[in-house]
């Protein structure tokens, strides 16, 4: 991949046809974001025109205004902010020792156990959301954030994966020597092992966080009180309300889209890595 | 899980204790025209979405792979719309396909087209759908992109010093190295087309006329909106032994195929 030689044939320093191509694929990838941020800030009467124009003359920030006045989205944005710092947290911690122990821990039926695990990853969310909706109820949790958090405190299957293989292949004396030296297992680990996996917590950290921030089907069923939401649900329950103020809702997407896309610029190489990884290595 | 099995053979609707009944949701279920709806119209979400997306994914990883210049703008472009996907991406797509004053219409009106209502037409609701799934490629790009750049080298010029065209490297050089990742995604993208949930529900609820009712949505509505807790498990445990065999299937078809699957990962 980093070679600096080039293909036979592919030696092209001017515009080839394949670039014309890439350009011409990816253009709908953009359009829509760029049809939706200019709409959010057209005048009312561009905004309801038809046939429709691209660019606003002059943009007006009415909409955008008019969502902030009727909704708390500063709100929305710290409750999840907070939901999906702490689920990232949990799940980098946990699935980074579960992960550790994986690799290291040469125990009996640890194979199976990890067999087992990685066969979770094909259960799909929607099958568990019953049983867990009424385990949640039964136990007094319905209407706070704590369904959407606590199950990152047991890790992730998926990053659990990413964590295994990537403690496998560091050197396998690296641990034996720490071991020698009279460390113990959490020691090794600590001191050890997560020095080294910085990669991997990064893009567990990015995922995790990205997964919480865009779920739905969680907050839509755990969560009851609006000054609770996050910005999915609040979203969500603000277009219900505003069905026939499509202005409002299209402002609205604006808002919540710009801070994750902003995060993702940043934030895209280690998202990429991990992605990457996870595919390539599975 | 488990619990799911269990309760599939209870009718339970809070606040009403449950009440075993055994197979009795099984007999409904399979008699039940919005859940034959909502199989048929998940299934073809799937098989139009995951085919067409590892063929894109491909071609625009081919395209936009590690050695192109400017790629990393492109790049992010295809990779933007899974990241942010979710309720303020459904939104965004009812808007482009607004039938009045949104921009597909607006587009076709140019050219002198009279464009569908799409999301209100169920006809073209369930098209709609899958043109937003289809958006959400990016996934696929990333990983094949980095599964090209484990192909060896080597092998490439070998090849091309034996006298293959472009062509026929790619098809004895590239594609079976990069058969075990077509075989990840296809799986990974069967189940997410299996769970697809959050455009229905945001866009259209389900309709026009259960035009976009997915299993997920159906098992969303049966638990949470009509409250009965047991007949949901049973609709949810189906979907999840569906998609358990499909994958078995592939495993079996293409897994066989596949020469490090086998191996410990």
């Amino acid at each position: 991949m980093t070679g600096t030689r080039t293909r036979a044939g592919s030696r092209r320093p001017g515009i080839s046809w394949q670039a014309l191509l890439a350009v011409a694929l990816a253009i709908p990838f953009a359009v829509p974001f760029i049809w939706l941020f200019a709409s959010a800030v057209k005048p009312f009467d561009q905004f309801y025109a038809a046939p429709p124009t691209l660019f606003p003359n002059p943009p007006s920030l009415a909409n955008l205004q008019g969502v902030l006045d009727l909704l708390d989205v500063p709100r929305l944005f710290a409750n999840s902010t907070v939901i999906a710092l702490i689920t990232a947290a949990a799940t980098v911690l946990a699935s980074s020792v579960v992960g550790f122990a994986f690799a290291t821990l040469p125990a009996r039926g640890a194979r199976l156990l990890f067999g087992i695990l990685i066969a979770t990853i094909l259960i799909p969310p929607t099958v568990a959301i019953v049983p867990q909706f009424i385990l949640f109820s039964r136990i007094g949790w319905v209407g706070t954030w704590l369904p959407l958090i606590v199950p990152s405190l047991f890790g992730n299957a998926f990053a659990i994966f990413l964590f295994r293989q990537w403690f496998r292949n560091l050197p396998e004396n690296l641990f034996e020597s720490a071991e020698l030296e009279g460390a113990n297992p959490f020691q090794t680990f600590r001191h050890i092992a997560l020095p080294q996996a910085r990669p991997v917590m990064a893009a567990v950290a990015v995922f995790a966080f990205v997964g919480s921030w865009n779920d739905f089907l969680g907050p839509l069923v755990y969560l009851r009180s609006p000054d609770t939401y996050t910005v999915s649900l609040g979203m969500a329950t603000f277009q219900g309300v505003h069905v026939n103020e499509v202005h409002l809702s299209v402002a609205m997407a604006c808002i919540a889209l710009i801070p994750p896309i902003v995060v993702f610029v940043i934030a895209q190489r280690f998202l990429v890595r991990g992605i990457a990884t996870g595919g390539v290595r599975g | 899980m488990l619990a799911a099995a269990g309760l599939s053979f209870a009718e339970w609707e809070p606040p009403l204790a449950p009440r075993f009944v055994g197979l009795d949701n099984l007999t409904e279920l399979l008699a039940d025209p919005r859940f034959g709806k909502a199989v048929v119209n998940t299934v073809i979400y799937g098989v139009a979405t995951v085919v067409p997306g590892l063929a894109i994914g491909l071609g625009l990883a081919l395209l936009l792979g590690p050695r192109r210049r400017g790629g990393t703008l492109l790049r992010t472009t295809v990779f933007l719309p899974a990241i942010v996907a979710g309720v303020a991406t459904a939104l965004m797509w009812g808007w482009v396909f607004n039938p009045r004053y949104g921009l597909v219409d607006g587009l076709l009106g140019i050219v002198g087209l009279q464009g569908p209502s799409w999301l209100r037409d169920p006809a073209w609701a369930m098209p709609a759908m899958i043109v937003i799934g289809l958006w959400n490629v990016g996934v696929n790009v990333i990983v094949y992109i980095a599964a090209l750049g484990t192909v060896p080298r080597e092998l490439h010029d070998a090849a091309a010093l034996d006298g293959a065209g472009a062509t026929a490297r790619f098809r004895y050089v590239t594609w079976p190295a990069l058969l075990p990742v077509t075989f990840y995604l296809a799986i990974v993208n069967a189940i997410a087309a299996s769970q697809i949930f959050t455009p229905s529900y945001v866009l259209t609820r389900g309709g026009p006329g259960d035009a976009t009712l997915t299993t997920a949505l159906y098992t969303y509505q049966t638990a949470f909106a009509y409250g009965r807790l047991g007949y949901a498990s049973m609709m949810a445990v189906l979907v999840f032994l569906a998609v358990l065999v499909l994958t078995a299937i592939q495993f079996r078809v293409v897994g066989r195929r596949v020469p490090y699957l086998g191996a410990d990962a």
